[in-house]
């Protein structure tokens, strides 16, 4: 390919890439997002990564100025492919086109195409114009969303006052607005009512239950960003400090790997895990340096003991809809400062987090043995070192932490491209059980950090051009007791997963794992309880294809089989067929699905990605018995004016209620509707 | 000594007691599908078509902590358009109180450029000290396949299931596996196999071996029952070529290893 042709090529995507990359967009999503996460809980809030990959759409990443941190941020590139482009910019030279990508080292075709719509090559940097477009300095974008579920649930039904029950309505509302300056200032505004939160009125006279603002400024003297409001932290490899989104193990190599992001501004619903204050980023010369405070009110259950006040648990639902629940709103306050230093020279990275964590009460570790270790107190300090440095095809990462007082957390792992066509990752983690932490996220089975040995290693094969395999084994022990299981406990999680891609066109992919671990039951003929082993074995068959520039199918086949010892086995299967279709102008798009499933029981449930309006999540669990379908369409009414509207109902067999307690629903209906728009100007 | 003897008897079980040298245990196979002088251990087909004669010695202590340890001698040479000769002679045990050894004798021939096969006798001591001795007798077969970049190899251990006399819990392992390995670049060869002992579930290994250097090599990979991590290293020196490997249990802990070949 001569260079003329890479430059018409290039222009030819700058110009009319953005509106037919929207429907691979949307797939790019649903294929990162299903490669990262099996299981999710259904209400997560994942607009922290989709808004930032549809920021990017709008405001490609200039090759030629982009960091480590904003390559990390797409979730698709692996570490060691990134410091590649890195050393190759230092190397060669500033990027001429886009389609030079292709000449670094582990950036194959493929590659290169999912990262076209999200990086650019700016003729001359210096002019430094808004990607958006001549003479517009400033964006607006406003977002008004409003969802229900259709059925009447019991909690809204209740006239005891005594009783928990629901003190709002069934409505959902959120708003969210965005403003960007020459992507130099960033302001957010998020309000959120759940579903049952009251709105307005005597109990809640602020309006929505949620409201989150951030300020971001950019290059602000040696200031490379601050942030003023809700902003996320993300470190290391999550061991003393990673807010915000979490991806653990994945059907893709790099998922072991985290990408740390650094400061940036917190725009998710999510209502937990988040800092509140002030907190910026400064560069003197190799150094960053990143200090920070937030003060911040939390939902925490208080009870009185030997007339002390004590906080029993803290909840990171932030749904605030009984009585109980509302009453524990904001009743815990919560002081975090602390500090980043990291040391940047050529390949080497070097970090040293320090976060000092303040409770207006006193955090119980409760009664139980399996909490013996776990942290209680109303001040912790966590220490942290973390590197990673890259030497040829390989990148070596670490982070090794301390809860003063207490124990000691490491991670550290190597991902290494031993071929262009084979690349390993391999890690080991050692989480002592009296290691405490407030805000890590790391890689492992339990979601708190500690009582936890485990040993990783996966690889990527591209058998040829159009087949990858993935595998990984990850096998662990706890040392201590764990939720569920009155003993020390082991185990294992092994997942295989090959895809064969039709280049533009489509994939098949075909998914097996393999899960054993360990939990209490008890025998008649014994008057304890004892651990037994806990098997699922997974396996997905999943096909999508483009047949033409405005359908496009998709359907899946999944089986679970689940047993523990001592029990019967259980079984569980599901398939689906979607249709996607887009007008020939792009005005409207819209997509369906229908599903059919029959599982034996909560234990064989399967979970699998829905479409929805954009920065909704829908990552529902099927089990019982019956169908689901959903409708998702999205119409363009003006340049200015978008407009969503979504309905999804999951229909039972034999069944006379839906839910339990105060989401019961008589019959055996479930259905859902969402509507939204969106005005940028 | 009755405490002793349960943990014998534990440990047998918990780890088979075939001997997989080094080169193999650094990535989690026993080398159905490779040639040389340690393939005696695993499937002896791959002594057809060795230029030299070989001498190796193998020593593995099991499970870091305990007594339990491995010690094998390899001897191979080739005969002239013929294939190779082997003799093998391990044991497996806790010095001074119990020793299981197995002695084998391996013919193994080549058949035009793709084929090998390998016939063995293997003569089975069990003793437990101031307990019992019981001696036996066993054969294995051999088989190979070579591509331009695949081997693969198959084996069936102690085809007429033979075993120890009936008062001893030992038992002689009948066993069959499968094997391939696939050069997948000058650098890199992936190994893959499944095995079968007819009394328990299918066991898999796979495993990479990456040539860092003309000199060293680096091995790492992962079996089922039980499920270990593996990882080594093999270094050439003039003439001798020093194996180094462990297995990683995350409830057992490691399984070091070490083996020493010399081609003459």
């Amino acid at each position: 390919m001569n260079f003329k042709l890479c430059i018409g090529l290039l222009i030819f995507f700058s110009l009319f890439g953005n509106c037919v990359l929207a429907q691979q967009e949307e797939a790019l999503e649903e294929e990162i997002i299903e490669q990262l996460l099996s299981e999710i809980e259904e209400e997560i809030d994942l607009s922290e990564f989709t808004e930032r990959l549809r920021y990017f759409l709008r405001h490609p990443i200039d090759l030629n100025k982009t960091n480590e941190e904003e390559l990390g941020s797409l979730l698709f590139l692996l570490p060691n492919q990134i410091a590649n482009l890195l050393d190759y910019r230092a190397s060669s030279g500033n990027f001429i086109s886009v389609l030079e990508l292709q000449s670094v080292d582990g950036f194959d075709l493929q590659t290169v195409r999912k990262m076209m719509p999200f990086v650019t090559v700016k003729a001359d940097a210096g002019l430094n114009l808004p990607s958006s477009g001549l003479g517009k300095s400033t964006e607006h974008d406003l977002m008004v969303r409003y969802g229900r579920i259709i059925e009447s649930q019991a909690g809204y039904h209740i006239e005891d006052t005594t009783r928990s029950r629901y003190l709002g309505s069934p409505d959902r509302y959120s708003l969210r607005y965005r403003m960007n300056y020459k992507s130099k200032i960033q302001l957010a505004i998020n309000a959120e009512k759940d579903a049952g939160e009251p709105f307005f009125g005597e109990l809640q006279p602020y309006g929505f239950d949620y409201y989150s603002m951030s300020l971001q400024i950019k290059d602000l003297g040696k200031w490379n960003k601050v942030v003023v409001g809700d902003y996320a932290l993300q470190f290391g490899q999550g061991l003393v400090l990673w807010n915000g989104l979490s991806f653990g193990k994945g059907a893709w190599l790099g998922s072991a790997t985290k990408q740390a992001s650094g400061l940036k501004a917190y725009t998710s619903m999510n209502e937990f895990n988040f800092l509140r204050g002030l907190s910026g980023t400064l560069k003197l010369h190799n150094f960053e340096i990143t200090p920070f405070i937030s003060y911040n009110f939390l939902t925490g259950n208080i009870e009185e003991v030997d007339g002390q006040e004590i906080v029993s648990s803290i909840s990171s639902s932030g749904l605030h809809r009984t009585p109980s629940e509302l009453e524990n709103k904001n009743s815990v306050n919560q002081l975090v400062f602390g500090t980043d230093i990291t040391y940047r020279k050529k390949q080497l990275k070097l970090g040293f987090t320090a976060i000092n964590t303040q409770y207006s009460h006193l955090i119980s570790k409760g009664d139980e043995l399996r909490n013996e270790f776990s942290f209680e107190g109303k001040q912790l300090l966590n220490l942290g070192l973390n590197y990673q440095y890259s030497f040829k095809n390989t990148y070596f990462y670490g982070e090794t932490a301390h809860s003063w007082g207490s124990g000691f957390a490491s991670l550290n792992g190597l991902l290494t491209s031993l071929h262009p066509n084979l690349s390993v990752s391999i890690q080991h983690r050692y989480y002592e059980k009296n290691y405490h932490s407030i805000f890590a996220q790391a890689i492992g089975e339990n979601s708190d950090v500690s009582n936890e040995h485990g040993i990783y290693a996966g690889f990527l094969y591209k058998i040829l051009r159009k087949i990858e395999w993935v595998n990984y084994l990850d096998v662990y022990r706890f040392p201590w007791l764990s939720y569920l299981l009155d003993s020390p406990g082991s185990g294992l999680d092994y997942l295989s997963q090959m895809t064969y891609t039709w280049y533009k066109k489509g994939r098949l992919i075909l998914r097996y794992r393999h899960r054993l671990d360990q939990e209490n039951t008890s025998l008649d003929e014994r008057n304890e309880l004892i651990s037994a082993d806990l098997t699922r074995n997974q396996g997905r068959a999943d096909f999508q294809y483009e047949l033409n520039d405005s359908w496009k199918i998709g359907s899946r086949f999944e089986a679970v089989n689940y047993q523990k010892e001592f029990e019967q086995r259980e079984y569980g299967w599901m398939c689906y067929q979607d249709l996607f279709w887009t007008s020939s102008q792009k005005w409207i798009t819209a997509n369906m699905r229908i599903a059919y499933f029959d599982t034996d029981s909560y234990n064989a449930r399967i979970y699998a990605y829905e479409s929805d309006v954009l920065y909704a999540s829908s990552f529902p669990v099927y089990y019982m018995q019956g169908w689901r379908t959903y409708f998702n369409t999205k119409i363009k009414i003006t340049r200015k004016l978008d407009f969503w509207f979504r309905y999804s109902l999951t229909k039972y067999n034999d069944l006379e209620e839906v839910g339990s307690g105060l989401d019961l629903i008589a019959g055996n209906k479930k259905s859902d509707f969402r509507i939204q728009f969106k005005y940028q100007w | 000594m009755i405490r002793l003897f349960i943990l014998v008897i534990i440990t047998f079980e918990l780890s088979a007691q075939e001997y997989v040298p080094a080169k193999y245990a650094s990535s989690g196979s026993q080398g159905i599908a490779d040639s040389g002088i340690y393939t005696l251990a695993g499937n002896p087909a791959g002594v057809s078509r060795i230029n030299r004669p070989q001498l190796a010695l193998g020593y593995q202590q099991h499970f870091l902590g305990t007594d339990i340890q491995s010690q094998a001698l390899f001897f191979a040479m080739p005969i002239k358009a013929q294939g190779g000769l082997g003799l093998l002679i391990e044991n497996y045990g806790i010095p001074e109180v119990t020793s299981l050894i197995k002695s084998g004798f391996t013919f193994s021939k080549y058949f035009g450029k793709q084929i090998n096969a390998s016939l063995s006798i293997n003569y089975h001591q069990y003793h437990v000290e101031s307990y019992t001795t019981s001696k036996s007798w066993s054969a294995d077969l051999g088989f190979q396949y070579l591509f331009e970049k695949v081997q693969l190899g198959a084996v069936f251990k102690n085809i007429s299931g033979s075993t120890f006399s009936n008062e001893i819990p030992e038992a002689i392992d009948q066993e069959i596996a499968f094997g391939a390995l696939y050069y997948l670049s000058d650098e890199i060869q992936v190994l893959a196999e499944l095995s079968n002992d007819f009394d328990s579930s299918i066991k898999y290994s796979a495993g990479l071996a990456y040539k860092i250097h003309k000199q060293i090599i680096l091995r790492g990979g992962a079996s089922s029952l039980p499920v270990e991590f593996h990882a080594g290293a093999g270094i050439l020196v003039k003439k001798f070529i020093v194996d180094v490997a462990s297995s990683f249990h995350t409830q057992l802990g490691s399984s070091p290893q070490l083996a020493i070949a010399y081609e003459f």
